[in-house]
C-alpha cells in the first residue's frame, strides 16, 4: 500500500519535515520517493522503525555526494537536481550533513520576499489611496455589481501572492532563526551590539560623568578600515579600551585604563554564517560591532595581546582579496548611483526653461552634493584597497 | 568542478591551503584546524581565521570538503574524495621538489 501527501511548503521548515518523516517511519509509512515540483511525498507502507531524516540542499549536485555515504551511516532515499534525503537508523548519528545549505538557500528566499514586500509596499501605497479615494466617490454614485465583481476578480491574483509572499516572509524568518541555532550560532544580539558589551544607561551615565568613558564619534570610518583599526589601537596604547559602540556604529565608547596592546580588524563580507562568528570568537576575537545584515556585512572584532599581535587574515594573499571585495562592493554600489544623478543633472540643465532657474540650481546643487559624497565614499574604499595592497606587499 | 580543474586552480597551493587540507586527516572543526597546523610547524604557521574561513568556504564551493554538524551542533569539516585527490597530487608535487632539493643542496655546499 503506497500513500502520497501533499506539503506545499515543506522546504520553509526542513527540521519539521524531517522530524515528520521520522514520525511517519516510526508509524510503519517509508518516505519511498519525493516528486519535488509538484511536492508530494510517497510513502510506502512497512514495520515501524525509529529512524532519523536528514534533508540537504545542496545546489546542482544531483544526488549526495559519496562522503556523506561511505561510512555505511546514511542511505539515500531519493534525490533531485538540488536537493537529498538521507535516513539512518542511528536516532542520533554523531554527525549529520550541515543545515548551511538549507540555510543559504531560505535565507535568500527570505531576503527576497522581504525586498519585494517593501518594494510592493512602497509602490501601492500611493495608488492605492487614490484608488481608495475614487472608489469612495463611485460608490456614493453609481455602483454596479458588474464593476464590484470586476474589482474583485482583479485584485484576487495580486492579493493571493501578496498574502503568499507575507507568509513566506514570516514563516522564514521564524525557521531561519531555528536553522541558524541548529548551524552552531550563539550570537545574542541587540540589534547590531552583542549583549556582553552592552552597559546599563546609569551605569553609562555615572562613568561618563565622573570622566572613566569617553565617547568618541566618527562619521563615514567605515569606507577607510584600516585608519580606524590604526586609531582604535593607538587608543589602546593610550590607555583608552574600546568598551562598546553605539547601534549605528558611529560611536566608539572607551574607558580609560592602563596602556595596552590591541589589535583590531574591520571585517566586510558578502555573506555571514554561525560559523563565521564561532571561528573568529574561537581564535580569541571579540565581537563589537556587526551590521544589521547578514548579507554585505561589516564587523569591527578586537584582541587584546603581549607577544605577537594576532591576524585576522594571515597571508597577504587573503588581506589583498578581503581589500578587493570590499572595494568592489562599495564602489560598484556608489558608482553607478553616481551617474544616475549626473544623468539627472544633465537633464535639469535642459529642462529648466520649464521648470525655472532657482528650482534647476538647487536641484542640481543637491544631486551634485550627492555625488561628491558617494564619489569621496567610494574613491576612499578604493584607496583604501591601494594601501592594503601596498602593505601587503612590503609584508 | 571536474579534478582536472581543479587541479588546474589549485596546484601549486599556497601553504595556507595546503595546511588546512593536511590537518583534515580527521573531521576538525574550524578552530581545531588553527591549532592542528599551529602544533604541527611548531607555531611556525598560525593561520588567521578571517583566512580559515575564507578558504574553507571556497573549498565548500569546489566540493574539496564537506561541512557536518555534531552533537554540540558545532561546524565540522571534512576532507571529499576530490580534496584527497588534490592533495596527493600536491603531496607528489612536494616529494619532486624535496627530492630535488636534497640532491642539489649537497652541490651547492
Amino acid at each position: 500500500m503506497s500513500k502520497t501527501i501533499f506539503r506545499p511548503f515543506w522546504s520553509f521548515d526542513a527540521v519539521k519535515t524531517e522530524e515528520w518523516l521520522s514520525a511517519m517511519h516510526a508509524k510503519g509509512y517509508t518516505l519511498q520517493k519525493i516528486h519535488f515540483a509538484s511536492r508530494r511525498f510517497v510513502f510506502e507502507e512497512t514495520a515501524p522503525v525509529q529512524t532519523f531524516y536528514r534533508i540537504v540542499y545542496d545546489k546542482d549536485k544531483n544526488g549526495a555526494p559519496q562522503i556523506y555515504l561511505q561510512d555505511g551511516v546514511y542511505d539515500q532515499v531519493c534525490f533531485s537536481k538540488n536537493f537529498y534525503v538521507l535516513r539512518t537508523e542511528q536516532t542520533t548519528p554523531a554527525m549529520a550533513p550541515s543545515y548551511e545549505g538549507f540555510l543559504k538557500r531560505n535565507k535568500m528566499i527570505g531576503f527576497v520576499a522581504g525586498f519585494l514586500l517593501l518594494a510592493y509596499f512602497v509602490m501601492s501605497f500611493f495608488p492605492l489611496a487614490i484608488i481608495f479615494v475614487i472608489f469612495s466617490v463611485f460608490a456614493f454614485t453609481s455602483l454596479s455589481l458588474y464593476v464590484v465583481m470586476q474589482v474583485m476578480l482583479s485584485s484576487f491574483i495580486p492579493l493571493l501572492i501578496t498574502i503568499l509572499t507575507i507568509f513566506t516572509f514570516l514563516k522564514l524568518r521564524k525557521t531561519n532563526r531555528q536553522l541558524e541555532k541548529l548551524c552552531g550560532d550563539t550570537l545574542d544580539l541587540s540589534l547590531t551590539l552583542p549583549k556582553d558589551t552592552l552597559m546599563s544607561k546609569s551605569e553609562t551615565i555615572r562613568l561618563r560623568r565622573s570622566g572613566q568613558l569617553i565617547k568618541k564619534t566618527k562619521l563615514a570610518w567605515q569606507y577607510a578600515p584600516d585608519k580606524v583599526e590604526i586609531w582604535l589601537e593607538q587608543m589602546a596604547q593610550a590607555g583608552y579600551h574600546l568598551n562598546h559602540m553605539s547601534k549605528p556604529g558611529n560611536s566608539f565608547f572607551f574607558l580609560k585604563g592602563e596602556p595596552y596592546q590591541a589589535k583590531y580588524h574591520v571585517d566586510y563580507q558578502n555573506r555571514t554564517d554561525p560559523s563565521y562568528f564561532n571561528l573568529n570568537k574561537e581564535a580569541g576575537w571579540k565581537l563589537y560591532f556587526t551590521s544589521l545584515s547578514r548579507f554585505q556585512n561589516l564587523s569591527v572584532w578586537g584582541q587584546e595581546y603581549t607577544d605577537a599581535p594576532p591576524m585576522f587574515y594571515s597571508d597577504s594573499d587573503s588581506k589583498i582579496r578581503h581589500a578587493r571585495k570590499f572595494a568592489l562592493t562599495y564602489s560598484l554600489c556608489f558608482f553607478p548611483v553616481c551617474l544616475m544623478y549626473m544623468a539627472i543633472i544633465v537633464s535639469n540643465l535642459f529642462l529648466f526653461p520649464h521648470i525655472g532657474l532657482a528650482r534647476m540650481l538647487v536641484q542640481n546643487l543637491i544631486f551634485l552634493l550627492l555625488i561628491l559624497e558617494l564619489g569621496f565614499f567610494a574613491t576612499r574604499t578604493i584607496l583604501y584597497y591601494f594601501r592594503v595592497k601596498k602593505t601587503a606587499a612590503q609584508d | 568542478m571536474s579534478i582536472e580543474k581543479i587541479i588546474k586552480a589549485y596546484i601549486p597551493m599556497s601553504e595556507t591551503a595546503y595546511y588546512i587540507l593536511l590537518s583534515l586527516s580527521e573531521p576538525r572543526h574550524g578552530y581545531g584546524i588553527i591549532k592542528f597546523v599551529e602544533e604541527l610547524t611548531d607555531g611556525r604557521i598560525v593561520l588567521g581565521s578571517g583566512t580559515v574561513y575564507g578558504t574553507l568556504g571556497k573549498m565548500c564551493k569546489d566540493r574539496l570538503i564537506a561541512i557536518f554538524d555534531d552533537k554540540d551542533r558545532k561546524t565540522v569539516y571534512r576532507i571529499t574524495d576530490d580534496g584527497k585527490a588534490l592533495l596527493f597530487f600536491e603531496i607528489d608535487r612536494l616529494k619532486k621538489v624535496y627530492e630535488n632539493t636534497v640532491t642539489q643542496e649537497g652541490l651547492f655546499l
